[in-house]
């Protein structure tokens, strides 16, 4: 069924700039070269947050039907719950248009399957928004991982009042065949309503948005004493809940359970010409529930996020230039209830002691330089960061703190002829850990105990970052362009290097 | 700037609003006083006052929900006191008890010992009392 919508939702999104390009006096090159270039990364985060804000990010209309396939290659994890490589194929429609004079429509589709690799210590899936509530073994294995999404808005842009509705739509099924058999299906719909007030050439906006997420996690087994492993209910450095751990009937399925709502404001100006700023805030409970015991809640993880930007750019002239700064706080509550011995009593839960607190942010201070030529542009893009992450779970105590400053650069070239465009840049980094503490206390079991280390030393480990990208795109005729595009990216540290590579065919149109 | 200053209080705001927690261990923990009432074997209508030495082997405090041990301390005036995450616990206490004119006797108390009996240890201070009965 979810694959025939795609199959639809993909074939009108081809179809629907059909509509608009009666009215693009620009071709399909120029269109992509004024949709995409190497400053429009800093700082999209004030018009990405809203809808209403979207509908100024773009003054021109583009569509694009892609392939892509994605490789990643790690000596040695560094996210150990994610695997250590992934190979994934990806098709993917997506559309900017402005309809009418008025009206924006923003549109996606996607549908990607791949395998993860040696994935351990985790058998749940979307793993960055539930951790530490995960579900984990200590085999692992490969992860078949297999995705739907759908994602639209409109927005309408008045005299003075610009609003905005949207909604997305994200179906994820991840399973493997052999023993340990986790297999996760998800469900995660997002929903926004925003408006803005347009004065001189800016507009101040606000959105709301909700989030309902559902997975059902459940693992099987061919041979449960051949498996050699049991599911472990997890609930934060390398602390389990462990009347539930097992491989028996009973202890192998969670039904986690989320509601999240955010609320953000945006100054961001009409012609992309001057200073953006966003505020965000973002809220998700997720409980985790035991299906087969009643559906009691065992833990809940409350997640709040503060994001900010700001940033300053210039779209006239020889020479544009941009900076932004983005700033990112995070804070993981990990609950966990004390439930009762089901034969005394039916009401489950005795108490809720939050049990795990993790605190990160990250900044990042980004500039950028285009000098335009008559074939196109030159441009360098250097950035800083520092991200502080600090965790702790209370009895038995343990708690993890680091700092890690990031900088490097960016330099490439664009060449831009009537019927080609071409991007190429390249990049270097340097990420160091100024200071990390990882205490674990001797209650801690060593098996698990020396996985928390392991993947702590890899996460604050001194790395070389590389990275180089090229686009080509030739327009086939005025209105439609193929494309070939490839992102290559690679670290290196003293455990192992890591490789991803990302590979694109598509048009543009 | 009247809009950048009330975005910019916002952000503060934020901020200020969410600024990390020091939890106190005292709300997750109970101070648990377990209190010994032993039999009164002489018959004077006055219960038996002794110190014991507790069993290893066989005594134990395990909370339910994460498994985790706890050992009882030496009992003086028939009390121990022990710091106890707060859950629900089965426990089990095997005693050698020693009285002040020199006899010694096992006791022993199972009244918690089984998921059942599980006993609820859910505020800051408790007390226990475990009804020992003698083995020889």
């Amino acid at each position: 069924m979810i694959r025939r919508i795609t199959i639809i939702a993909l074939s009108l999104l081809v179809a629907l700039p059909a509509v608009a390009h009666r009215r693009d006096s620009l071709s399909s090159v120029q269109r992509a070269a004024a949709a995409d270039d190497a400053l429009s990364g800093i700082s999209r985060a004030a018009y990405d947050a809203s809808i209403a804000a979207s509908a100024y990010r773009r003054q021109v209309n583009i569509s694009t039907l892609a392939g892509v396939f994605d490789l990643r290659r790690e000596e040695q994890a560094m996210v150990q719950e994610e695997g250590d490589g992934l190979t994934l194929g990806k098709l993917r429609a997506d559309s900017y248009m402005h309809l009418k004079k008025r009206s924006t429509v923003e549109a996606e589709a996607s549908y990607r399957r791949g395998v993860k690799r040696n994935v351990c210590w985790n058998s749940s899936s979307d793993y960055t928004l539930l951790y530490p509530h995960i579900g984990a073994d200590s085999i692992g294995g490969n992860l078949t991982t297999e995705q739907y999404g759908f994602g639209g808005s409109y927005a309408h842009r008045g005299e003075r009042v610009t609003y905005g509705i949207g909604a997305s739509y994200r179906a994820l099924h991840e399973f493997r065949k052999v023993d340990p058999r986790p297999r996760n299906i998800t469900s995660d719909v997002k929903a926004q309503v925003a408006c803005g007030y347009n004065f001189k050439r800016y507009m101040l906006g606000a959105s709301a948005a909700a989030r309902i997420y559902n997975q059902q996690h459940s693992v099987d087994y061919y041979n449960i004493k051949g498996s050699n492993t049991s599911q472990i209910p997890m609930t934060g450095l390398g602390t389990y809940y462990e009347r539930f751990a097992g491989a028996s009937s009973g202890f192998l399925n969670y039904e986690f359970k989320g509601f999240g709502y955010s609320a953000s404001v945006q100054f961001v100006p009409l012609d992309g010409n001057g200073l953006r700023l966003m505020a965000d805030y973002t809220a998700l409970n997720i409980r985790r529930l035991l299906p087969d015991f009643n559906n009691t809640m065992m833990t809940r993880l409350r997640t709040e996020c503060f994001s900010g930007s700001i940033s300053y750019a210039t779209t006239s002239g020889r020479v544009r230039w941009a900076v932004g700064g983005d700033f990112f706080y995070e804070i993981r509550r990990g609950d966990e209830n004390v439930l009762n011995i089901s034969s005394l009593s039916s009401d489950m839960v005795l108490a809720t002691f939050t049990m795990y607190e993790g605190h990160t942010i990250d900044a990042t201070l980004t500039g950028g330089v285009e000098w335009l030529h008559d074939w196109g542009y030159l441009f360098v893009r250097p950035r800083v960061g520092i991200l502080n992450m600090s965790a702790g779970y209370r009895y038995p105590e343990r708690r993890l703190d680091a700092m890690i400053v990031e900088g490097g650069a960016d330099i490439g070239a664009r060449y831009q002829a009537k019927k080609w465009l071409v991007d190429i840049s390249a990049g270097g980094g340097y990420a160091a850990a100024l200071s990390n503490t990882l205490f674990l206390s001797t209650s801690a079991e060593k098996e698990i105990k020396s996985a928390v280390q392991r993947q702590w030393q890899g996460f604050v480990a001194n790395r070389l970052l590389i990275n180089a990208a090229v686009s080509v795109q030739r327009a086939i005729n005025y209105r439609t362009s193929i494309y070939l595009a490839g992102v290559w990216q690679m670290y290196s540290r003293q455990m192992g290097d890591g490789h991803t590579l990302s590979a694109e065919i598509g048009i543009k149109f | 700037m009247r809009v950048l200053r009330y975005i910019l209080c916002l952000v503060v705001l934020l901020a200020l609003g969410s600024c990390e927690r020091d939890y106190d261990n005292q709300e997750l923990m109970s101070q648990v006083r377990f209190v010994l009432e032993l039999p009164d074997s002489d018959g004077d209508g006055v219960a038996d006052t002794c110190e014991s030495a507790i069993s290893m082997e066989s005594s134990y405090i395990s909370e339910y929900n994460t498994r985790e041990n706890y050992i009882f301390g030496v009992f003086r005036n028939n009390t121990s006191s022990v710091r106890l995450r707060k859950g629900i616990y089965t426990l089990m206490l095997d005693a050698t008890i020693y009285f002040e004119d020199g006899t010694i006797k096992a006791a022993r108390n199972t009244e918690y010992a089984q998921p059942n009996t599980a006993l609820k240890i859910l505020n800051d201070k408790e007390e226990v009392r475990l009804k020992m009965t003698y083995l020889y």
